[in-house]
């Protein structure tokens, strides 16, 4: 009587595949090399769950209602057949199987000796994120972009309280603890722009703190790498003036000019940026309006104060400014 | 009666004229606005398992608005900061207010019926706790309806609930919360332990004990190894919010990650501390459906004590993304295997039961809630597994695949067995059965709504949805899942209240015309009155009603043990742990006022200090420690009656102390406790000094000289020289003499004294507890130790008075011998931790 | 009849009973706890060889030890105790041989795990 569900839920599963596999924050794509590990394994404890599912009801069918064929299963030999000698070879296996694929990830944790070394700082409740290259350290935030086919390796920290970053495409999550630092080996198989989110509650909108991470081919990725690392361009722009008066650069640093806060997310290029409020609004002129005018009703809690000094004037080309910045 | 049977006329029959109206007399409920005075267990248990009851609808309602916010897409129905409040209080209500509590309840309740004993060994204690949790709770959950309720989830992570980013009272109500439950667990635990190692009935040795007997002594001893360590956990939560001692900030060397520690280390186990209970009632209701014994039934006893055990090898388990080296994580791995074979062998032996029937299949609502549980209780347990493999958990983890997971293996394992057993053992509290029609109903609602609910989750999480997020964007392929998942919802609410209407027409409290509708097998099932069984049956089987038809004629003609009261008062027989050879029988207190009293006292002590009105909190305080005092002062009623005769020719004392006495195995568990509390505490400094070991190389250049610490020892050795002595210089019975109070004066002195002595030199010192986690540290130790002085204080002056008063001498002596054990017990720990916290440093510093 | 009699030996026939579950408790403590201790304060100065040998060596012992108990289970439950309570022995008998075996399964699984990954290493 049970066991009509169990088919259900095998047709549920399968539904869910096709919409899955579309998703830009699923972990059953398997665009990363950690993520196509796990995703294997995801699918050998599916089906090996779903058999030990079907047995277990085919077993208690024949026991409620196998006429006298029930009778084989009455004695103790199935308890310590099925509750102790089954478990514990399914069990040893897949064990087994789990402790060989987390040698394969320390292996590749131990090996990775990437030139690109990026730092993520989870922030109440965005991301700050540092580029360590050759060539010096840059800031930038809610974002990262990746070469791919390379592993990359991500040093996770927080400077408040416990964050946990995950971009399911690509890898498991890790958390980002105060006074620790986390590593975690990035490394997608190919090109796409994939979501992620904060995965350990943070209080407040622990709900609204998403990133982006897009993978690129080298030569793009070696691009935007060069003009990311470059201060703002926008030379004699009129928001600029309103940036400043509304003392913007207290917290927020767009380089190049004197604004150089570090409370808040880098600005530098933030109109380039797939995002804004950390995977809350699309970047276009429009929603850094919304954002200046009514980011407490967007994202409540947030830490950024109250804009009211702003006239519309201000609000306007202050908006045009930041869309400016790519 | 069957003349050729061998228990026949243990007790000579017919028994007097006006005995069963004397015991009516003596086991009577207290009525009216007397009913807080109530002891009873069943009495208490049926106030402990509805006030369970009353929190798991509330805490459902609160699970359904959540499920109507997440509906849709973009939704504002409920505010952020609102749903911040939902979720955590839902989950805290259901794991500390529901779920512990209800099987709690159902250990209060079900075990003395099942052991034939006439109530559990320390009924105010009970009755304490249950008040003790019914005020506490209520005010917890009311902080929903007032804005004040915390916002860090069930699990309230540091830093993110120490001050700085928690400012308000609201995390400390969830501390208040979880004190209660702390309280009321740790006596329950106590209570049972007793209960069941001493208070079976003649003949019941441990091979004959039922399951349920073998879950709730596993649950127990589980609470006992577990419980000390949140209690420690939130001790220092508290003492970081309120005093800025840096146990877990990691800007003074503490460290976030040592909360999960202790937090994980009870949180796994309380799974387990859930699940064990009710997988001991579905143990119990197999063999009746089937009328068979169960198969293996050593096996499962095995399996319950493995599970207890492997459990607590599992609390990495919810902290495999938080960095911890593969190796690590592969034990917990290992160990997260290891539980599920237990599980195996439980559900592979109802299975084999259920195939060894011997009657025609009735599927009756106890029938149908046990096989969904089987059913759902597979699946959770299959997706256990999953989230067992390390990389898996890393994809899986905090999100809604883990929601799902962790409800199939709550209501499977826990919510569907507790309905099985409301309709199973309803005869015992109900005149009437309750309605085989609506019940069914009601399963079917539940079994449906719950997969409905929960089974799109499990998608949903893979899919990239994190838990505990008040909303999500549309442009997430996520609302169709959530929709679904709401529908089912809103299905298991149907069925819960079509359960509330069955109660409502059906559920009258009283005796039940057939005591045993169901043919069961265990003694809960013979004939019961306020008094329990009217005798005390000898048992000689695991199934004493099946393999003795007569037995329930037999109890009910009084032709057992005990069908009289030979000293005019409450008792019942103590057997020996575990062959039950019948001991001594044990004077229990009736009905009273001051453990109800000393119960609302502790509440609002505690409620007071959480919005920090510190007087009236201490008043309140002092009030409750007297309650508690005038509520003992009675108990201890020594031999006041010489050996009395229980039938079989038995004659048996009642009175004795020493290793024999119930209150002996009671302040040993508590010593347990204890000792458990203090290796949380030993782990803790040991986890922070590998965790910021400058504080403790520093450390060690602050230590006070080594004459300190040998000063302290000396005088605690003193204080156990002067309790042994005092022992030795009690009176003869009927005398009086003051060389005792004033040794057990002078040994608290040294007692004190010692404490002083350790703390002042190292604030002599110069070291701080705000300084650095290290100092925090070592302040604690001394805490811990202060407390226990504090409590033997208290207890020794009660000593001295008794004495005085003459209620204490060589033979009635209870009270000076359980002070006793907790110096001794007080000794050993300050010793240890003498120990740790002048011989580490110099580990460190070398 | 002494006190010890009185409570049917009990603190030593539950201490052989639970013998098996609590030798699967040290040898977990010991393994993590000496992982832990290992990575956190000596990051690198204990030797990964010599680190999985203690583990393997911790481990074979603990198995030995277990089934030892195993074996003698018997004898160490009734060692002195009187003879009148054979049916609660024989119940206590199984325990240990079942308990005995679990605990096995627990121990071997949590020792293997050294030989498939450095010591100290994350991912």
């Amino acid at each position: 009587m049970n066991c009509g569900r169990a088919r259900m839920a095998g047709i549920l599963i399968l539904a869910a595949l096709a919409a899955g596999c579309a998703s830009e924050q699923s972990a059953f794509s398997g665009e990363g090399v950690e993520s196509a590990r796990t995703l294997m394994l995801t699918w050998i404890l599916f089906a090996g769950g779903a058999l030990i599912l079907a047995l277990v009801c085919g077993l208690t069918a024949l026991a409620l209602f196998g006429g006298s064929a029930r009778r084989t299963l009455s004695s103790e030999r199935l308890v310590v057949v099925g509750g102790i000698v089954f478990p514990a070879v399914v069990l040893t296996v897949l064990l087994f199987y789990g402790y060989a694929l987390l040698g394969a990830g320390a292996a590749t944790g131990a090996a990775a000796d990437s030139p690109l070394r990026i730092t993520v700082e989870g922030n109440r409740w965005w991301w700050r994120v540092t580029y360590h290259t050759p060539d010096g350290d840059f800031d930038t935030a809610n974002e990262l972009r990746i070469p791919v086919g390379e592993p990359v390796a991500l040093e996770l920290t927080s400077a408040d309280v416990i964050h946990s970053f995950w971009v399911p495409a690509y890898a498991g999550k890790i958390d980002m603890i105060p006074g620790r630092t986390n590593t975690l080996t990035l490394e997608a198989s190919r090109p796409g722009l994939r979501r992620g989110q904060c995965a350990e509650y943070c209080g407040g909108p622990h709900a609204f703190m998403s990133f982006y991470v897009e993978a690129l081919d080298a030569e793009a990725f070696t691009d935007w790498l060069a003009s990311e690392r470059g201060d703002a361009v926008v030379g004699d722009h009129p928001g600029a003036d309103a940036f400043r008066r509304a003392g913007c650069g207290a917290c927020h640093a767009v380089r190049g000019t004197d604004a150089s806060g570090r409370v808040g997310p880098d600005l530098t290029h933030v109109g380039s940026r797939h995002s804004l409020g950390a995977g809350l609004l699309a970047n276009e002129k429009g929603d850094f309006r919304a954002w200046i005018e009514r980011h407490q009703e967007l994202k409540p809690e947030n830490l950024m104060p109250e804009m009211a000094t702003l006239d519309e004037a201000d609000i306007d080309s202050l908006a045009s400014y930041l869309a400016a910045l790519k | 009666m069957n003349e050729t049977s061998p228990h026949a006329q243990i007790s000579p029959t017919p028994r007097p004229d006006g005995e069963r109206e004397k015991l009516l007399e003596i086991w009577a409920t207290p009525k009216g606005w007397r009913l807080p005075t109530a002891v009873n267990n069943t009495v208490i248990g049926l106030l402990y398992l509805g006030a369970a009851f009353v929190f798991f609808v509330l805490a459902g309602i609160l699970a359904l608005v959540m499920r109507t916010q997440l509906a849709v897409p973009d939704n504002d129905l409920v505010s952020q900061d609102l749903y911040n409040q939902l979720f955590t209080v839902h989950g805290t209500t259901m794991m500390f207010l529901f779920a512990v509590p209800a099987v709690e309840a159902l250990g209060v309740l079900l075990l003395p019926q099942m052991l034939a004993a006439r109530d559990l060994p320390f009924p105010r204690l009970s009755a304490f706790a249950v008040w003790a949790y019914i005020v506490g709770g209520t005010v917890f959950f009311s902080t929903i309806f007032y804005d004040l309720a915390p916002r860090g989830g069930w699990f309230m992570y540091p830093p993110m609930t120490l001050t700085e980013y928690s400012p308000g009272d609201a995390a400390d109500f969830w501390l208040l919360g979880i004190g209660f439950i702390e309280i009321s667990a740790i006596a329950g635990a106590i209570e049972i332990i007793v209960g069941v190692l001493r208070t079976r009935p003649p003949g019941m040795s441990l091979d004959k004990l039922p399951i349920f007997g073998w879950a709730m002594l596993i649950f127990a001893g589980m609470i006992v190894v577990a419980f000390p360590a949140v209690i420690l956990a939130t001790m220092l939560l508290e003492i970081e919010r309120a005093f800025g001692w840096p146990f877990f900030s990691p800007d003074g060397g503490g460290d976030p990650l040592l909360w999960q520690h202790l937090f994980w280390f009870f949180g796994h186990p309380e799974v387990y501390i859930i699940f064990l209970p009710a997988a001991g009632l579905v143990s119990m209701i197999v063999p009746t459906i089937a009328r068979a014994p169960l198969v293996g039934h050593n096996l499962i006893v095995v399996a319950l004590i493995a599970t207890g055990f492997f459990s607590f090898g599992l609390w990495v388990h919810h902290m495999f993304t938080t960095g911890i080296p593969s190796l690590s994580l592969a034990f917990f791995s290992a160990a997260s295997m290891a539980v599920a074979v237990p599980s195996g062998i439980q559900i592979f032996s109802w299975i084999a039961t259920l195939a060894s029937r011997t009657k025609k299949l009735r599927l009756t609502t106890p029938a149908l809630f046990v096989l969904g549980m089987l059913f759902i209780f597979t699946l959770g347990g299959l997706t256990g597994v999953m989230v067992a493999m390390v990389p898996f958990n890393w994809q899986a983890h905090d999100t809604y695949f883990i929601v799902a997971h962790l409800h199939y293996v709550l209501i499977g394992g826990m919510v569907f067995p507790l309905f099985a057993t409301f309709y199973y053992w309803a005869p015992m509290v109900s005149s009437r059965l309750l309605s085989d029609t609506l019940g069914k109903w009601t399963f079917w609602l539940m079994f449906i709504g719950l997969n409905v609910a929960f089974l799109p989750m499990h998608l949903a999480g893979l899919l990239g949805m994190p838990r505990r997020i008040w909303t999500y964007p549309d442009t997430l392929p996520w609302d169709g899942y959530n929709l679904v998942s709401t529908i089912g919802a809103y299905m298991i609410a149907a069925g819960v209240l079509v359960f509330i209407i069955d109660l409502i027409r059906n559920f009258r409290i009283g005796e039940s015309s057939n005591p045993n509708p169901w043919d069961a097998g265990t003694l809960e099932f013979l004939p019961q009155d306020v008094y329990s069984t009217r005798s005390i049956p000898k048992v000689d089987s695991l199934y004493p009603l099946w393999d003795r038809p007569e037995l329930a004629e037999e109890v009910e003609a009084g032709a057992h043990y005990l069908p009289d009261a030979p000293t005019g008062g409450r008792e019942t027989i103590v057997t020996s742990p575990i062959s039950a050879t019948p001991q001594y029988v044990v004077q229990m207190p009736g009905p009273g006022w001051m453990h109800f009293f000393a119960a609302v006292f502790t509440a609002a002590c505690f409620l007071l200090l959480t919005v920090k009105v510190v007087t009236p909190a201490i008043i309140c305080g002092v009030l409750a420690v007297v309650c508690c005092l005038v509520w003992v002062w009675t108990i201890d009623k020594g031999p006041d009656a010489g050996p009395v005769e229980i039938g079989g020719g038995l004659r048996l004392p009642v009175y004795v102390t020493g290793p024999m006495a119930h209150g002996w195995w009671a302040m040993i568990v508590l010593m347990l406790v204890a000792g458990s509390l203090y290796l949380a505490y030993v782990f803790s400094y040991l986890y922070l000094w590998t965790s910021s070991p400058e504080g403790w190389e520093l450390g060690a250049a602050m230590l006070p000289d080594a004459g300190s610490p040998m000063l302290s020892a000396g005088l605690f050795a003193l204080a156990v020289a002067l309790y042994v002595l005092a022992r030795w210089a009690l009176p003869e019975p009927g005398g009086n003499n003051l060389v005792t109070p004033a040794l057990v004066i002078l040994g608290a002195c040294a007692l004190t004294g010692g404490v002083v002595n350790e703390v002042w030199s190292h604030w002599q010192a110069g070291l701080r507890p705000t300084d650095s986690s290290y100092g925090a540290m070592v302040y604690m130790a001394g805490v811990l130790t202060a407390q226990l002085v504090a409590v033997i204080v208290i207890m020794s002056l009660f000593v001295c008075v008794r004495q005085m008063a003459g209620k204490i001498d060589q033979v009635r002596c209870a009270g000076l011998e359980n002070t006793s054990l907790l110096v001794y017990y007080t000794f050993a720990q300050a010793l240890v931790g003498l120990l740790i916290v002048h011989g580490i440093p110099h580990v460190a510093a070398s | 009849m002494s006190q010890s009699d009185a409570n049917d030996r009990f603190v030593r026939r539950t201490a052989v009973s639970l013998a098996p579950i609590l030798l699967w408790a040290a040898h977990f403590g010991l393994v993590y706890g000496g992982a832990h201790v290992a990575c956190a304060t000596a990051d690198g100065a204990i030797g990964e060889p010599l680190a999985d040998m203690a583990v393997w060596s911790v481990t074979g012992l603990v198995v030995l030890v277990l089934v030892g108990i195993g074996l003698r289970a018997r004898s160490l439950l009734s060692a002195g105790a009187s003879s009148g309570d054979t049916n609660s022995n024989d119940f206590l008998v199984h325990v240990v041989h079942a308990l005995t075996l679990l605990s096995l399964l627990g121990v071997i699984w949590a020792g293997a795990a050294v030989n498939f990954m450095p010591t100290c290493a994350t991912r």
